[in-house]
């Protein structure tokens, strides 16, 4: 296991080199002068030359990737043009919003996701599994821009259940210690705050995981009624175990592989529509200050702002490969 | 009895029969391309169905609900909503079929060259395939759109960009059972030149998983498309686009909710519509089945 672990760890150095390279040539790839765009047309010369020189313009481009990698591997991404701020620090403060508003959704979605998949497999046929399919096909179509402005119609106006945007409200406050709301009001002890915070979580955080719970069905089911029909599930139905045993301990661990894979595919999904959910919220994470900055055309902040994403879904990747080969030792056996 | 007279049945010999024989037995299927065929005929007779002109304004009649003579309502500029939903489709499937003609020509180029001629090439094309995958594909278009600039043409660029890879690698691992194949090395052993062999005997034969790619495909692209709009990136107003339609409504949520409902419910139906035939179809090519 250790050597696999070395293997996969190896084979992100590559990977992380690729999207370093891609993002920095980012800037390059703008069609004419990218200082002129970034600052715009009324731009003074002198303004424009400092900007060049601050993005290391003026030197040859081997230079340019050199200072941006070395930069890059202390953690420095530059500053914002517009803000001025460092845009790490700007990240940083950004990042837990993101990862919240992304681990709450993949809660809802694994949630419905398994527990649809699974009753429309053991209820293969019957109206369960009818509705179950029917949902997730729908889940699947549904432009979540849209369902969130919905929801937020009906459960935040018209009845006005649930806040219409941001993380918290105005009048509480939860002292930070990592950035996430629900960790940091527990840390606290102070449960009302942690009661307001997932109040605000729960319309993005369904917005967001719509789309993955209902993949997550489909392929929750499709897997379990494979294993259902293996010759163990059988021998376990003979044996004369219980529904809940056979289903629970012997099917649904055997179907959890390729469900895994999916679940870890839809951390993507996830952390590329957090800028769609974040934007119809409010929510202050990486995916609504990205597209700030990608309306200010500031450079240097979706540089980083990409970097961050890219690289957290390369991880999350990493951790689901590990996973897998723990829950099935064929995968680390085939490759070593 | 009717079931007996099924079996016995004998299925259809060629290939686009059978695929058909199979796909009509998929209720769902017929639904979705019924779906398509209904919004193929809004989008072909747009001028002709519209009630309205889509950009015509009437501030007189400012965010109307949905009337007899306006059945969707009026936006904020008194333009008829149904008419513009209407013309939105013809930009909808445009830019979805673009978008899926831009990934499925780069995707087949790639994927046929790597798998073919294998070795180095493969790696290195397969490398910036993967590359491409590392990141969210919502985002990678976002990021593609920000170099180019906002607008509906780089959008539909951005969007075949982020979805060539997944053409790349399916039509790569095709060629890669194609060409070990008795008639290729036929073909070979005959001398015809690597071009013939690809266009007569590699290509045709690699087209089932890129027909049911393309249907799924055009499906993610109009949605992709129309996140873009919303966010700004894509369509600009006026243009009747779906996406940027809802962008202007979500402002009007609380006082004229049907700006948003009405095309919204356009983008869900169409994907929904594509997903169906796309699912229909990968059944009724599975060779399993």
């Amino acid at each position: 296991m250790h050597i696999y672990i070395l293997k996969r760890l190896l084979a992100l150095i590559p990977t992380l080199l690729g999207i370093t390279v891609l993002v920095f040539f980012m800037v390059h790839l703008v069609p004419g002068d990218p200082a002129q765009i970034m600052l715009g047309e009324r731009a003074s010369a002198e303004s424009l030359a400092a900007l060049r020189r601050d993005l290391g313009l003026d030197q040859p481009l081997h230079i340019q990737f050199g200072r941006y990698l070395s930069d890059l591997l202390q953690g420095d991404l530059g500053r914002s043009i517009k803000s001025h701020e460092r845009v790490s620090v700007e990240l940083m403060a950004r990042f837990p919003a993101t990862m919240e508003l992304t681990f709450a959704s993949m809660v809802f979605a694994c949630i419905l996701g398994i527990g649809a998949g699974v009753a429309s497999a053991v209820r293969r046929g019957t109206w369960w599994d009818y509705i179950g399919m029917t949902a997730s096909l729908a889940g699947v179509s549904v432009p979540i821009f849209w369902l969130g402005l919905l929801l937020i119609l009906a459960l935040a106006v018209s009845l006005p259940l649930f806040p219409v945007s941001g993380r918290l409200s105005s009048h509480v406050f939860i002292p930070t210690w990592t950035g996430f709301y629900l960790i940091d009001s527990l840390i606290a002890g102070d449960l009302p705050s942690f009661g307001d915070a997932l109040w605000h979580l729960i319309l993005p955080g369904i917005t967001l995981g719509t789309v993955p719970a209902a993949v997550i069905a489909r392929m929750t089911r499709s897997s379990l009624l494979e294993v259902l029909r293996e010759d163990y599930v059988r021998t376990a139905w003979a044996k004369g175990l219980s529904e809940r045993v056979v289903i629970l301990r012997h099917a649904l661990k055997n179907a959890f592989i390729p469900v895994l894979t999916v679940i870890s595919l839809q951390f993507g999904y996830l952390l590329g529509g957090a800028v769609l959910t974040e934007s119809i919220f409010a929510w202050p994470g990486v995916g609504r200050w990205l597209l700030l900055s990608v309306y200010a055309r500031d450079f240097r902040a979706i540089q980083g702002g990409v970097i961050i994403v890219a690289t957290t879904f390369v991880l999350i990747n990493l951790i689901a490969d590990l996973l897998y080969a723990w829950l099935d030792p064929r995968i680390k056996y085939g490759k070593e | 009895m009717s079931h007996i007279q099924d079996t016995l049945q004998t299925p259809p010999q060629t290939t686009a029969l059978l695929l058909w024989y199979r796909l009509r037995k998929n209720r769902l299927s017929i639904v979705g391309s019924i779906l398509i065929g209904g919004f193929l005929l809004l989008a072909f007779a747009a001028p002709l169905i519209a009630p309205a002109d889509p950009m015509a304004q009437a501030l007189y009649n400012r965010l109307s609900p949905p009337t007899l003579e306006h059945p969707f309502g009026t936006d904020d500029f008194g333009r008829d909503i149904l008419s513009r939903v209407i013309y939105g489709a013809r930009i909808s499937l445009r830019v979805g079929v673009f978008a899926v003609l831009i990934a499925l020509v780069l995707g087949t180029c790639i994927g046929v060259v790597a798998g073919y001629w294998g070795g180095w090439i493969d790696q290195i094309l397969m490398r910036m395939m993967d590359l491409l995958l590392a990141f969210p594909s919502i985002l990678l278009a976002i990021g593609i759109v920000a170099i180019l600039g906002p607008g509906l043409e780089n959008a539909m660029l951005a969007v075949g960009i982020v979805a060539m890879p997944q053409y790349a690698r399916l039509i790569r691992a095709s060629v890669l059972t194609v060409k070990e194949t008795d008639y290729v090395m036929a073909a070979r052993a005959l001398g015809a030149s690597d071009w013939r062999i690809l266009c007569v005997a590699v290509l045709p034969n690699c087209l089932a998983p890129l027909i049911v790619q393309a249907t799924l495909g055009l499906a993610t692209a109009i949605l992709d498309a129309a996140g873009l709009s919303f966010l700004g990136l894509g369509a600009q107003p006026p243009t009747p686009e779906w996406g940027a339609m809802l962008s202007q409504g979500r402002e009007l949520i609380v006082r004229a909710p049907w700006v948003l409902t009405f095309p919204g419910g356009a983008i869900f139906f169409t994907v929904l519509a594509f997903n169906l035939v796309g699912d229909g179809l990968r059944d009724a090519l599975d060779p399993k089945a």
